[in-house]
């Protein structure tokens, strides 16, 4: 069975919880402009151009050697 | 109003920082700020650095053609003047130890209606990197930050969450529910900071 803890109040957190949840969540606040959800894809996207690059490295050093 | 120094956590042990107001124009902090976007980091500290040249560029623009204050007398001056006058301020986190400079940054706006409106508010993304385990910043600058509201006897204090921090908003103040925006009564702002009077009071005596 799957029981869930209720939350704590914030009266009765300790410092140490309430260090916690701000490492969790940050107490970041304001309207932001840019999409994180866009860089993390691009990154994403970028990341798998980089894992390509070795084999058409090598490609590319087998060419030249043959050249 | 209550001390400007607040408790932090680094790794497993806590430090002092403070907590201080930005003397227009405040150039060097910034320009700090403005070095602050990292586009490399986790989604929380995009979402940081990016808040915190936002603030920078509004605070920037604000005392070029606005109304801004230095302190908390410099803000009720100007309200003496003027009872509808909208005055912008900037507190700032730092601390001596940290290598950084400065730790966090909270733009915040005294509306016409005499409420609060928290702008932005953000720490340096660096703090929030695994290596640095820093904790509590947010959490002090809020605090001084509902001190101000209170003393200016502001009804309501707002602030707009991001998806990444609407769970901690929801948990410190006690809402129903996580919401993009959030109106924090001035009794959620007076047990905010009796509550954490309490805990940095325990934290002292032991």
């Amino acid at each position: 069975m799957n029981v869930t803890m209720p939350e704590k109040r914030f009266e009765s957190m300790t410092l140490d919880e309430v260090f916690d949840l701000e490492a969790r969540y940050s107490a970041n606040a304001g309207r932001s402009v840019v999409s994180k959800q866009g860089i993390e894809r691009n990154r994403r996207s970028s990341a798998q151009v980089i894992g390509r690059f070795p084999k058409s490295k090598k490609r590319h050093t087998a060419k030249a050697a043959a050249l | 109003m209550p001390s400007l120094s607040f408790p932090i956590r680094i790794a497993d042990k806590v430090r002092q920082a403070d907590c201080f107001w930005a003397t227009p124009p405040a150039h060097s902090e910034t320009a700090i700020l403005e070095t602050w976007s990292n586009p490399t980091g986790s989604p929380t500290q995009m979402d940081a650095g990016e808040l915190a040249v936002l603030a920078a560029q509004k605070w920037a623009t604000t005392c070029k053609f606005g109304t801004v204050a230095r302190s908390l007398a410099e803000m009720e001056m100007l309200i003496r003047k003027d009872s509808g006058v909208e005055v912008t301020a900037m507190l700032l986190a730092g601390a001596e130890w940290f290598e950084g400079g400065l730790l966090g940054v909270c733009l915040f706006h005294r509306t016409w209606a005499n409420n609060v409106f928290l702008d932005f508010l953000a720490a340096n993304p660096d703090s929030m990197n695994p290596s640095a385990k820093i904790s509590g910043v947010g959490t002090g600058l809020l605090y001084h930050l509902c001190g101000i509201a209170g003393h200016l006897k502001a009804a309501t204090l707002w602030l707009e969450t991001t998806s990444g921090s609407a769970p901690y908003y929801r948990q410190i103040f006690r809402l129903p529910e996580m919401a993009d925006v959030v109106a924090v009564s001035r009794d959620h702002q007076e047990i905010l900071c009796a509550g954490l009077r309490e805990k940095w009071r325990i934290l002292g005596a032991t």
